[in-house]
């Protein structure tokens, strides 16, 4: 094997570091529990920022290192590949109840070996029992609010309940790439020398310096060890072409421990130590790399002058990242992999876009970053583009020609639309000109912004059931939503409407609840000493992201799933019950509360009689703006327990088909228990005249009041953009995606005979990139609900 | 002659003219070909459409209508006595009557219409008057065409061509591209395939070939009709002839997805056997088409509008 490197060139490189990650399933790695637990047991009584930290040094001074063939970047946060590291300070539920499911489960499966299992039972789960912050959360949160908002499907905060906070986009450009951990660490050294300890809110100052110079000490442990490591296997390496790499390997990781980096190579190693480190610091998703086009392009250009580095080199080094972004997955309980299914780390990159003072930003990193996507086709990392009209029309053509691929890369964000969103909250506009993605489609800052921009989900069809229910939860029986009075007494349509948005609003503000106490918990239990080191002004404040440290703090945001589900009902009470009067509510609740059997002709009538949301009719589109406007201005009037407003978005990552299994028949003509529509894309199958329509209905919106992003799925026959011609026709799509002021956009581009060839043979398939919704996934790593729900989102094609 | 009936209006369109389209379908058309695609569109009158699968044998239509008589099992629809009035559709719970065409103003289509012109204008699109025969209803047309270019947007016209010149004068002035079908050359073979002779059909494009307007030519292929090779070659060197006249030629091949819509008007479908002409046949076709085009300055290409 060894032999074959001499051989290697750009292609094969990336090729053999593909076949190699195909052999890696996602697995456990307890590395990070156990020294969590051994270290905290070592030092009760300490501020608990510097217990995280020295946390994280001692997962980086234990931790296995591994170098795989091939590799130029290296490093994983767990003991190998695709592994996740456990934070067992989150939740016990997390793997203890799940030890023996946890590899054979339906959704995202995780290995796990007998050792890994009893060293947990005996040594990780007794030591936090009780101390978690789940248990903190259930031993706090008012019984009302849990009812409705712990694993019912109508609400569900799992998310930041049991996971770090993540969401943020660390300031590589301003203070990492320039600094380097050794100069980060000497500011808070600075700062730590100066700190007056006679003014008491100093002390809390002084221990998140100590924890910024003991992570930045655990930054340089883990780059050394990478070089020892890469050094101890030049010595025993046969090939001479293999040692040398090694060698350098060495000599890159040994410079960015502590250094600034000077070169291309440098400068992505140190930002993929980053990465690995925030993972290890909290298993969390939406850790974005930004706009790495604009930060690397000086490195770039700097490393081919000096003939160091030419665009062949450049591209293989992008790529060996882009198989390393993939390899990073994260855990999730088995609930909560039902709403982020697919492993994805979030690992948002974009291109593309304006500079801050507002010039065309597209260089030629930019079209290798869309060509790296487009070569390696894994899962991660997340690209999108900002598309913006100063962009060259090259660059348009580019992006149709990776989305035309069918991989769901890249995913399109109008620039406008976005900046407009930053610069609502407050924000410059040089510094929003400089935003980028993060998660799935919310609009950030790189190094500026803390933002929890998915808190949890909320179900807005639910809120249709409790108003045709006057608050019962069908399923379970129970009285969860508000009592807004029997339905058949409902005057008039804007009666139903308005117990509809009181329903809405009474989630929301169980949400609110017990995201407060979410918040207050992530203060007290979990400061994030290594992700404050990378945001802009924590240093100087000498203050966590959880205290406020970051420029500019902003949420939680909330994400409303089954948008369309919510409006098609609406309309079809207020066409059909009022205006035609064709059925009666008493009809209509016996119907739903029959799931329509024996109801089958009323069924049908609700179907075909009553408009539909993605058709570019104003009957039922009125109604959707209305029903938003209002939401957001909720929204806009709850804040966080850092002082910021709430935040309403509507994208739903895969969660559109678990809280689908809670809601009862509605009145868009659904069958109960089936999935909600994804994000603001219409219902499966409801959009009858294209995507053109479809396009028309989002324009409606106002998508800068939605500032937690909302998100459009699309999915196309690939003959559409066949030859020359169909890449004219995605460009003059996405141009006018721009006119219409629309903010998120991404195609799937794969016909369904495809996806079902895939769901009967996985094998043959395990490469198939899909688009779940503001991420893509292996579609044979999703489970029959989700691949079901992606096969039956209409396609668009056209006929003669 | 008609009351402006509309069959359909589609978005989205892609290989009727230049760019993203939106294609107003009009009920009506002068032929009657065996192989067409669209039998729906023939009658210039609206009419309902049964879809057997989907009745549940209520008889409901059969009392609101005279032409409907009720055996207990399936409406049986005198199509000769229907008005076209539609109550049959909205008294069927199941969906099983739906109607076919509607009457509609200009005003209405248009509000269609405009609803993509971001679409049009990012493309290179827009507009495209096809049918049935949409030059059956040449006022209607023209009335839609010139609304279009008052709003900047491209219109083309797709016609087979088989109407008084009269019928073309009034359009031509609003329209910028025809699509213009041409099926075959021998007067006794059209009348074969269509009901009609091919004679007043290429005259007119002989004609319209001066008006200096942008024209495609668009032959669908039909196997056993009009597919030999000598026959491609004859209508190769009728295309030479018009050779200023002309954009390019396109050659359609004969599908046989409209097939199942005989039923719903009650209907057979007589080509039910024929097969599609395969790959092979549609590219040497087009060689033999190019060949003799090339010279004049013209190409040609197949287009399959489905997958």
């Amino acid at each position: 094997m060894k032999e074959k490197s001499n051989i290697i060139t750009i292609f094969s490189r990336t090729e053999l570091l593909k076949k190699q990650y195909f052999t890696h399933k996602p697995a456990i790695c307890l590395e990070c529990a156990k020294s969590r637990t051994d270290v905290f047991k070592e030092t009760e009584g300490e501020p608990i920022i510097i217990r995280r930290a020295k946390a994280i040094r001692r997962h980086c001074r234990t931790k296995t290192i591994n170098i795989q063939d091939h590799e130029l970047i290296v490093g994983n946060a767990g003991f190998g590949p695709r592994t996740a590291c456990i934070c067992p300070e989150l939740s016990n539920h997390w793997l203890g109840n799940e030890l023996d499911t946890v590899s054979t489960r339906p959704q995202d499966p995780y290995l796990i070996t007998e050792d890994q299992k009893k060293l947990f039972k005996k040594e990780i789960e007794p030591y936090w029992q009780g101390k978690t912050l789940s248990e903190h959360w259930h031993a706090r949160i008012p019984e009302n609010t849990r009812a409705i908002a712990y694993k019912t499907g109508i609400i569900d905060a799992d998310l930041k309940l049991e996971g770090g906070p993540g969401e943020i986009a660390p300031a590589y450009e301003e203070l990492l790439l320039p600094k380097g951990y050794g100069g980060l660490r000497k500011e808070a050294e600075t700062a730590l020398g100066s700190a007056d300890l006679t003014v008491p809110e100093n002390h809390e100052k002084a221990w998140f310096w100590q924890s910024v110079i003991i992570v930045c000490d655990a930054m340089e442990v883990l780059a050394r060890r990478h070089a020892e490591k890469a050094r101890e296997m030049a010595l025993k390496e046969t090939d001479p072409i293999r040692c040398r790499e090694l060698e350098n390997i060495a000599e890159v990781c040994d410079w960015v421990a502590t250094n600034p980096p000077r070169t291309f190579h440098e400068a992505l190693q140190l930002i993929w130590f980053s990465q690995i480190a925030l993972y290890m610091e909290a298993n969390a998703p939406s850790y974005s790399p930004g706009r790495m086009d604009q930060y690397m392009y000086p490195y770039y250009k700097n490393d081919c002058e000096q003939a160091r580095l030419d665009k062949e080199k450049g591209q293989e080094l992008l790529e060996c990242l882009w198989v390393k972004l993939a390899e990073q997955v994260w855990y999730q309980t088995e609930n909560s992999a039902k709403y982020f299914a697919g492993y994805t780390a979030f690992q948002n990159l974009c291109v593309g876009g304006v500079t801050p003072n507002g010039r065309d930003a597209v260089n030629e990193l930019s079209y290798m970053i869309l060509d790296a996507t487009a070569r390696v086709q894994l899962c991660q990392p997340s690209l999108s583009v900002r598309i913006n009209r100063k962009n060259p029309e090259k660059f348009y053509r580019k992006i149709a020609e990776v989305i035309r691929l069918g991989t769901g890369f890249p995913a399109v964000h109008n620039d406008d639309v976005g900046i407009k969103m930053l610069m609502k909250k407050g924000v410059t506009a040089p510094e929003a000109r400089n935003w980028c993605i993060v998660g799935c489609v919310e609009p950030n800052l790189p190094g500026k912004l803390s933002q929890w921009s998915s808190s949890g989900h909320y179900n807005l069809a639910t809120a249709v059931e409790f108003a045709l229910t006057n608050g019962v939860h069908l399923k379970s029986g129970k009285s969860l939503g508000l009592k807004t009075g029997n339905p058949v007494e409902f005057k008039d349509y804007e009666a139903f409407e308005n117990a509809v948005m009181e329903q809405i609003k009474d989630q929301i503000r169980h949400f609110t609840i017990s995201s407060h106490i979410i918040e207050t918990l992530h203060q007290e239990l979990l400061p994030m000493p290594l992700a404050s080191t990378l945001m802009v002004d924590c240093i100087e404040k000498g203050k966590d992201l959880m205290r406020n440290g970051a420029k500019y703090t902003i949420g939680p945001g909330t994400n409303g799933i089954g948008a369309a589900d919510l409006v098609n009902s609406l309309a079809a009470v207020k066409q059909l019950v009022f205006v035609d009067k064709t059925i009666k509510m008493d009809e209509l609740v016996n119907a739903i509360k029959d799931n329509f059997k024996g109801h089958e002709q009323l069924q049908h009538h609700l179907v075909s009689k009553a408009p539909k949301w993605g058709n570019d009719d104003d009957r039922v589109d009125d109604i959707l703006v209305r029903v938003m406007d209002t939401i957001n201005a909720f929204h806009h009037g709850l804040h966080g327990v850092l002082g910021s407003e709430l935040m309403p978005s509507y994208y739903p990552v895969s969660s559109n088909v678990p809280h689908g299994h809670t809601v009862c028949a509605l009145p868009s003509g659904r069958n109960a228990y089936k999935p909600l529509a994804d994000g603001c894309s219409p219902c499966q199958g409801t959009d009858k005249l294209g995507p053109t329509a479809v396009l028309k209905s989002m324009s409606k919106l106002n998508c800068e009041d939605a500032d937690g992003g909302l998100l459009l799925n699309m999915k196309f026959d690939p003959v559409v953009f066949k030859d020359q011609g169909g890449i004219t026709r995605l460009v003059s799509l996405i141009r006018s995606f721009q006119d219409l002021d629309l903010y998120h956009v991404q195609f799937n581009v794969v016909d369904a005979k495809t996806l079902r060839l895939a769901q009967a043979s996985p094998d043959e398939y395990n490469s198939l990139l899909v688009r779940v919704a503001g991420y893509s996934a292996y579609f044979v790593e999703l489970s029959k609900d989700i691949q079901d729900d992606i096969i039956n989102r209409t396609q668009y094609h056209t006929v003669q | 002659m008609t009351p402006n009936t509309v069959l359909n209006i589609q978005k989205f369109c892609i290989h009727d003219g230049p760019g993203i389209r939106t294609v107003v379908f009009l009920k009506g058309c002068t032929l009657a070909c065996q192989w067409c695609a669209n039998p729906v569109s023939q009658n210039p009158m609206p009419e309902p459409l049964f879809f057997y699968d989907r009745c549940r044998s209520c008889g409901q239509c059969s009392r609101v209508c005279s032409a409907i008589a009720f055996n207990g099992e399936v409406p049986q629809i005198d199509r000769s006595l229907c008005i076209g009035c539609g109550e049959c559709t909205k008294q069927c719970p199941s969906g099983a009557m739906e109607m076919a065409g509607a009457v509609m103003t200009p005003d209405q289509v248009m509000e269609t219409v405009e609803q993509d012109i971001v679409f049009y204008r990012n493309s290179g699109g827009g507009v495209t008057l096809s049918g049935g025969e949409p030059l059956m209803q040449p006022g209607f047309t023209k009335e839609i065409l010139k609304r279009c270019r008052d709003l900047g947007i491209h219109t083309a016209v797709e016609t087979a061509g088989c109407l008084p010149w009269d019928n073309f004068e009034k359009v031509i002035p609003h329209t910028d591209l025809f699509l213009y079908d041409v099926k075959h050359l021998d007067d006794k073979k059209h009348v074969r395939g269509t009901g009609q002779k091919s004679n007043k059909i290429l005259k007119n494009l002989k004609k319209l070939c001066l008006a200096d307007k942008q024209i495609i030519l668009r032959i669908p292929v039909i196997p056993g009709f009009n597919d030999s090779e000598t026959h491609i070659g004859r209508l190769a060197q009728f295309c030479r002839t018009l050779a200023r006249g002309i954009e390019h030629v396109e050659l359609l091949p004969y599908h046989n997805l409209g097939a199942h819509k005989y039923n719903l008007l009650e209907k057979q479908y007589e080509l039910n056997r024929l097969a599609p002409p395969d790959n092979q046949h549609m590219l040497k076709l087009a060689a033999i088409m190019e060949k003799e085009i090339k010279q004049a300055g013209l190409f040609c290409r197949v287009v399959s509008g489905t997958v």
